[in-house]
C-alpha cells in the first residue's frame, strides 16, 4: 500500500516515554527520535487532548514507562534539520500511517497515526529533540 | 568510570530496555552511551562521533570519554 508523504506544512509529535525524559536536568534521550520507522502523531487529525489517551493505551506498558509527554515540531523544519545535517545529510519523509485497532498486535486505533521511514542516526536525533516543542501530559 | 559521578549523568532505558547514560563534557556538548548485550554505543557531540564498541573495549571508550571531561 502506497503511503501518501505529510506535508510540510503540518505539525506531528512524538509520545515521550517516562524514561527518555530527565525532567529534572532537562536532559532528553536520543530514544525520542533516534531508528526507523519512527511512530508519530498529525496534529492536523487529532489535538493533543484526543491523542493523550491514545498515547497511553497503545504506549504505557513499555519497558520505557509511561507516557509523560509529547515533543512537537513542524514537518518542512524536520526535513530542513535532515537535509542540513552536516555528518551525513538526509531527506526525511513522513508518511501518514493510520492504524485500525488490533489487541493481537497490540495496536490502538490512531487515525493520526503517521511514520518516518528513515534511519534517523543518534547525531541527528539529538539536533531534532533540540527543536521539539515539548508538551507535558498533565 | 567512577569521574562520571560529578557530571550527574541522567539514566534512561531504551525500547529495547537497554540503559542509556546522558550528560555533558566540560563544553556542555552532549555524550551518550547505550549499553547492548555485546557492545556499546555512543555518540560524542564535540567531535562528531557516533560508534560502537564490543564490551570487551570499554577501556577504549573510557579513555576516549575521560580526555573531555
Amino acid at each position: 500500500m502506497i503511503r501518501s508523504p505529510i506535508p510540510p506544512e503540518e505539525n506531528i509529535v512524538r509520545a515521550i516515554h517516562r524514561t527518555w525524559w530527565d525532567i529534572k536536568d532537562g536532559r532528553k534521550s536520543s530514544s525520542i527520535f533516534k531508528g526507523e520507522n519512527i511512530s508519530v502523531s498529525r496534529l492536523a487529525i487529532l489535538n493533543l487532548q484526543e491523542l493523550f489517551p491514545i498515547f497511553h493505551r497503545g504506549l504505557d506498558t513499555s519497558p520505557s514507562g509511561i507516557i509523560i509527554g509529547a515533543g512537537e515540531i513542524n514537518v518542512g523544519h524536520l526535513q530542513k534539520i535532515g537535509r542540513e545535517y552536516v555528518e551525513k545529510p538526509i531527506e526525511i519523509i513522513v508518511e501518514e500511517d493510520p492504524t485500525k485497532e488490533n489487541p493481537e498486535k497490540n495496536i490502538v486505533e490512531n487515525p493520526a497515526h503517521a511514520e518516518i521511514p528513515q534511519k534517523i542516526s543518534r547525531g541527528l536525533a539529538k539536533k531534532i529533540i533540540k527543536e521539539l516543542v515539548f508538551h507535558k501530559d498533565i | 568510570m567512577p569521574e562520571l559521578r560529578q557530571f550527574q549523568p541522567s539514566l534512561f532505558f531504551t525500547l529495547e530496555g537497554n540503559l542509556e547514560l546522558g550528560w555533558e563534557d566540560r563544553n556542555g556538548q552532549a555524550i551518550e552511551i547505550e549499553f547492548y548485550p555485546d557492545k556499546i554505543e555512543y555518540f560524542i557531540e564535540s567531535l562528531n562521533e557516533e560508534s560502537s564498541v564490543a564490551l570487551a573495549d570499554i577501556f577504549r571508550l573510557t579513555e576516549k570519554i575521560i580526555k573531555l571531561l
